[in-house]
């Protein structure tokens, strides 16, 4: 090339490569601001959906009515007693004022585990044996003893071979039938409303003299009859009874000097009316589906 | 114990009817969870007396009865039982009856006969197995009496009567026996029961000279107690005594074992018949078995 073109084709060519370097610097960015966009588009997150859920569990339903109980107990002063529920024949029956042979033994099937060790067939057994220790110097004995027990039953919708019973138990020197009456219709009023009654039936329990069945005022129809009460108004829901003298004396307690009362109410059954389930073995068959719909508050 | 409404009422005064007893009583001290009516939702059952029958032409085993049942015409009925037979008092269930599990009668051809009604077994009418007499438990039931045809058959075997059924504990074994019942019921209304008990009327042979007794152990049985009766002759208990013991849940066998439960039921003490021809040497010894002896009952099942 001559000198005197030089300038001329070196300012073109430099002017062509400014442009393509242009050119390629737009295309890089253009490309590379799309890639950022589509990077942008595949990562958005819509912050304003809900979080991950965290799963929680809750308690057992009769776990839930148990506590609730041990609460209202607790609050009138009861301690809550534990047991075994593999237990000597001796606290099952014999002190509780069923001997070997009586005919009461027949009202309840047992699993025997050899010839003086059953499963537990009431919670009362505990009663048999925290009567025995208790210090009665120290003030009055006032326990409550939730637990599993055990009958030898064939189960069905109202009936298995395992279920729950809490038995309650007060001896001091002066109790009476109306303190039992005055702290059945607490525990009523405080499962089913506040507006129920009781009524009580005489009835019988070999570790009880007298004995009562107590009815609840229906809590769906207040009493005027509907299917639940079976159109009585009234639902039976615990037995109950003035400790009998054979018991306090088996225990080695003074009859002449101390008396009490016993109940005991089956919180399977108070699940089943409270909450509508009509099989009992629903309790028991580990249905998460079935135990989830009785969450704790909170 | 499965308590008869109308038994009750010959004991002792009831002022209420029996759903309103059965309340009452529960509210006293023994549980009644249930009353039970045997003639509920049934309808139209009569007592017949078969005149004649013969055989179906069309089958091998059924016949065709002209049967009485108090109208001016002899009604047709075909019939499949084994016993059925010319003379018979029997229950028809008329057309438009209901008998058990709600099933309706109407009138109808059985294989190219006309059948005007059903003559029935007592578990079609609602009596069930543990009760109904064996004797009949494979054909239609025959009353022991003559009952004039058209009367209410319900009435007959004792369905209208109302069964209270008490949840006795084991502190109330006095209610164990109607005696012990109708005090109780008659202590919740104030009344008095009304025994008609008949005094024994004994020939004056002294029991020694047909049998001896010894009891081992006066502990296991401390009054022991027999009585010989002679000049007896087994057959059916008369219907009102069959009718007592069928509302009570047992089922009827012959005269003397129905006596010695319908005793049971009475007093509330348990009794035994013995056939004296089979007492050996006419000695009756009371014990407790040996170890690993073995004991055949009179229903023919054996133990150890």
């Amino acid at each position: 090339m001559s000198p005197e073109e030089r300038p001329q084709v070196g300012e073109f060519a430099n002017k062509v490569r400014d442009d393509l370097k242009a050119a390629i610097e737009k295309q890089r960015a253009d490309i590379e601001q799309e890639i950022m966009a589509h990077k942008i588009a595949s990562e958005t997150v819509d912050v304003t959906l809900p979080g991950t859920p965290v799963r929680r569990g809750t308690a057992h339903v009769i776990e839930q009515i148990i506590d609730d109980l041990e609460d209202l107990f607790m609050g009138m002063g009861y301690q809550v007693v534990d047991g075994y529920e593999v237990e000597e024949d001796k606290y099952n029956f014999e002190k509780l004022n069923i001997p070997p042979d009586h005919p009461a033994r027949d009202m309840q099937d047992t699993f025997y585990l050899g010839h003086d060790l059953l499963m537990r067939t009431q919670t009362s057994a505990v009663q048999a044996r925290t009567l025995e220790s208790h210090d009665f110097s120290q003030g009055p004995l006032k326990e409550i003893s939730p637990g599993r027990v055990y009958r030898r039953d064939t189960d069905d919708a109202t009936h298995s071979h395992q279920f729950h019973q809490m038995e309650g138990l007060v001896v001091d020197k002066h109790i009476t039938m109306a303190d039992l009456k005055g702290t059945l219709l607490a525990m009523a009023r405080h499962v089913f409303g506040a507006d129920r009654e009781i009524r009580l039936r005489p009835s019988y329990f070999p570790f009880t003299e007298p004995s009562v069945e107590v009815d609840i005022s229906c809590f769906r129809c207040g009493g005027k009859g509907c299917a639940v009460c079976k159109y009585s108004g009234w639902i039976e829901v615990l037995g109950a009874g003035m400790v009998h003298p054979n018991v306090l004396k088996s225990a080695g307690v003074d009859s002449s000097v101390y008396g009490g009362f016993a109940f005991g109410v089956g919180p399977d059954r108070l699940a089943m009316l409270k909450y509508g389930v009509d099989d009992i073995r629903s309790f028991y068959t580990d249905d998460v589906r079935f135990l989830h719909q009785f969450k704790t508050e909170g | 114990m499965d308590v008869s409404y109308d038994w009750l009422t010959e004991l002792v005064d009831v002022p209420v009817g029996p759903e309103e007893l059965a309340d009452k009583v529960s509210r006293t001290g023994i549980e009644v969870p249930s009353v039970t009516r045997r003639d509920e939702g049934k309808k139209k059952i009569v007592v017949g007396h078969i005149e004649s029958i013969r055989m179906h032409p069309n089958s091998d085993h059924m016949h065709i009865c002209m049967v009485d049942t108090g109208e001016d015409e002899l009604r047709q009925i075909v019939c499949g039982a084994p016993n059925v037979a010319a003379g018979q008092t029997v229950i028809v269930a008329l057309p438009g009856a209901r008998i058990a599990n709600n099933q309706k009668i109407k009138r109808g051809k059985l294989r190219g006969e006309v059948s005007d009604g059903m003559i029935c077994a007592l578990q079609e009418i609602g009596f069930s197995d543990s009760v109904a007499p064996k004797k009949y438990a494979d054909g239609i039931y025959v009353l022991n009496e003559d009952i004039k045809p058209g009367t209410d058959a319900m009435a007959v075997l004792g369905m209208h009567d109302a069964v209270l059924d008490f949840d006795i504990t084991p502190n109330r074994a006095d209610a164990l026996g109607m005696r012990g019942v109708a005090w109780e019921v008659g202590a919740t209304y104030g009344n008095k029961p009304h025994f008609d008990d008949q005094p024994v009327v004994d020939d004056g042979q002294p029991v020694g000279d047909y049998l001896q007794v010894s009891v081992d152990d006066p502990d296991d049985a401390p009054s022991y107690n027999l009585r010989v009766v002679t000049g007896v002759h087994v057959q059916d208990s008369p219907l009102w005594l069959q009718r007592r013991l069928w509302n009570a849940g047992i089922r009827p066998l012959n005269n003397i074992v129905d006596i010695t439960n319908y005793i049971m039921l009475y007093f509330g003490q348990p009794m035994h018949a013995f056939d004296y021809d089979k007492v050996g040497n006419g000695t009756v010894r009371v014990r407790r078995a040996t170890d690993g002896e073995a004991l055949t009952t009179w229903t023919g099942r054996t133990g150890h």
